[in-house]
C-alpha cells in the first residue's frame, strides 16, 4: 500500500514537473514589442479584468481605456464594445460575451493577435492592407485563423461555435479538421460545409425540426411512396417506382433509340472481382 | 339523444372549472433573496454553473426586461405571473433546477413571439413554446423536463435579448442546420 502511495506521489510530482517544464518555454516565447488595445466605444454594461495584476478585480470598461495582454472583457445584455487592436484590426464584442486578449504583440512586421472567446459573439475585422497579421481567435472547441478578413463568430454553450466569413478568407481548425471559408461562407460546430448549410435551409422538412426524417421514416417513404404514418402513406405498397428499362433491345420505354455506348450490357459473365484470381479474363 | 345533449352540456359547464387558473401560485422558499448584480456579472456567474436554479433564472428574466430585480423569489414569481410571463399553475421552488419547458415558456412570453396554429388556438404551454423555440433555432433538441445548464441559459438569454432589441437574431447565434 505504501509503495503504491509513494509511486502515486512520484508520478504526481513528475507530472507537475512536466507542466512547469512546459510553462517555461511558453514564457520565453513572449517576445517582441507588446502592443496596446484601445477601447473605442462602450455601450451598456461592460467590464474588464487585468489578469496580469495582483488581486485582479472587475472594473467598468470605458471608452479610451488602454488594455494590455491578459485582459478579460465581459459584456452584459444590450451591450457592445469596440476595440481597436493598434492600427491592424478592429474587434466588435457583442452582448452577453466573455473574451480575453491572450497575446497582442509585434514581431518584426507581423502583428500577432491571440484572442479567446468563452461565450457570446464578436466580429473581428483584420485590415491586411496595413501590414501582415497573424490573427486567431480560440473558442473552447475550435480555433479560427483570420488572415485578412472579417465576419461574425460566436460560441454558445448549447450549439457550439458558428462563423460567417463576410469579407476575405478565414480558416477554421477543429482537431485535425480544417475548413477554409471565403466570402459569404459559413460553418458550424460540426464543420458543416457552407453549401450543406444552405441546402438544409432550403429543404422543407418533415418530422421533427432538428432531426428531419428518421431513418425509419425515410424507409417508410421509400417503401410506401411518400407519406408519414397516419398522415400520409396512401401510395402503392408494391413497386412504387417504375423499374428502369433493361435496354437490351437498344430502345428506352418510349421506343426511342439509345446510343450503344449508354446501353446496359445484356449480361455480365460471372467473373471473379480481382484480376489475380483464377478465372478472371485479365490475369 | 337527450343523454348526449345532457352529457355535452355538463362537460361544457365543467370545462371552465377544470381549466381555471389558481389565483396564487405555489411558491416554496419565497423569501430566498435574488442576486443583485448587473447583467455582465450575472451572465459570467451563470456560465460557470452546471445548472440554473429557478431563482437565478427569474433574476435573468428581470435583467432581460431591463427592470430592477425583485428582492425575493416570491415577489419575482408574483410579478412574472401577474404579467403572464410565468404560469400561475406551476409550482415554484427557489433552489430547484430550472427545466427547459419553463424557460421556453418565459422566453416565448417575454419576447412576444407568435407561434403556430396550436400555440395560437390553445395558448402558450411549455411543450409547444419549447417546440416553437426549437424550430426557430433558439433552443436545442430535448424534452421539456430536461434541466438547463448555465452556458445554455446564457446563450438563450443572449438570443432573446437580441430578438427583443433588433427583432431578429444573428445567424451565427442560432442553430441553422437541421439535418
Amino acid at each position: 500500500m505504501n509503495r503504491a502511495l509513494l509511486a502515486a506521489l512520484v508520478a504526481g510530482s513528475l507530472l507537475t514537473g512536466a507542466v512547469w517544464a512546459q510553462e517555461a518555454p511558453a514564457a520565453a516565447k513572449a517576445e517582441g514589442e507588446a502592443l496596446v488595445v484601445t477601447v473605442k466605444e462602450v455601450a451598456g454594461k461592460a467590464q474588464r479584468l487585468d489578469a496580469g495584476q495582483k488581486d485582479p478585480k472587475w472594473v467598468p470598461l470605458k471608452a479610451g481605456d488602454k488594455l494590455s495582454e491578459l485582459t478579460l472583457i465581459r459584456t452584459g445584455l444590450r451591450s457592445k464594445v469596440v476595440l481597436a487592436m493598434a492600427d491592424r484590426s478592429t474587434v466588435v464584442i457583442d452582448r452577453a460575451t466573455k473574451m480575453g486578449v491572450a497575446e497582442f504583440r509585434k514581431k518584426g512586421k507581423v502583428a500577432k493577435t491571440r484572442l479567446s472567446l468563452k461565450y457570446g459573439s464578436m466580429r473581428p475585422t483584420v485590415h491586411s492592407a496595413r501590414g501582415p497579421n497573424d490573427f486567431a481567435v480560440s473558442t473552447p472547441v475550435a480555433t479560427l485563423a483570420i488572415p485578412g478578413s472579417g465576419g461574425p463568430l460566436s460560441f454558445c454553450g448549447d450549439i457550439g461555435f458558428n462563423v460567417l466569413c463576410n469579407i476575405g478568407k478565414l480558416q477554421v481548425l477543429r482537431g485535425h479538421r480544417i475548413r477554409n471559408l471565403i466570402k459569404d461562407e459559413k460553418t458550424n460546430n460540426d464543420m458543416t460545409r457552407s453549401v450543406n448549410i444552405l441546402k438544409s435551409l432550403n429543404t422543407p422538412l418533415l418530422g421533427d425540426s432538428f432531426g428531419g426524417l428518421t431513418n425509419v421514416e425515410k424507409k417508410y417513404q421509400q417503401d410506401n411512396n411518400g407519406g408519414r404514418g397516419g398522415i400520409g402513406g396512401g401510395g402503392s405498397t408494391k413497386d412504387p417506382l417504375p423499374k428502369l428499362p433493361t435496354n437490351t433491345n437498344g430502345t428506352d420505354l418510349d421506343g426511342n433509340h439509345i446510343d450503344p455506348a449508354y446501353q446496359t450490357p445484356p449480361d455480365f459473365p460471372d467473373y471473379p472481382d480481382h484480376p489475380d484470381l483464377p478465372g478472371h479474363p485479365d490475369p | 339523444m337527450k343523454w348526449t345533449v345532457a352529457l355535452i352540456g355538463s362537460l361544457l359547464m365543467l370545462a371552465p372549472v377544470a381549466c381555471q387558473v389558481p389565483e396564487a401560485p405555489m411558491i416554496a422558499n419565497g423569501q430566498t433573496a435574488l442576486p443583485k448584480e448587473d447583467s455582465a456579472a450575472y451572465l459570467d456567474r451563470i456560465s460557470s454553473r452546471p445548472t440554473v436554479t429557478e431563482a437565478d433564472a427569474l433574476a435573468g428574466i428581470f435583467l432581460m426586461l431591463d427592470e430592477p430585480p425583485k428582492a425575493t423569489f416570491g415577489e419575482a414569481v408574483k410579478a412574472l405571473v401577474g404579467r403572464k410571463i410565468a404560469d400561475a399553475r406551476w409550482d415554484f421552488q427557489a433552489g430547484r433546477e430550472m427545466v427547459r419547458g419553463k424557460v421556453a415558456y418565459m422566453i416565448y412570453q417575454t419576447c412576444k413571439i407568435r407561434g403556430g396554429l396550436t400555440l395560437t388556438l390553445a395558448g402558450p404551454s411549455q411543450r409547444y413554446c419549447l417546440r416553437e423555440l426549437q424550430y426557430r433555432g433558439f433552443m436545442t433538441p430535448g424534452p421539456v423536463y430536461n434541466i438547463v445548464t448555465g452556458m445554455e441559459y446564457v446563450a438563450i438569454l443572449a438570443r432573446a435579448d437580441e430578438l427583443r432589441q433588433t427583432g431578429k437574431v444573428t445567424s451565427t447565434m442560432v442553430r441553422e442546420v437541421s439535418w
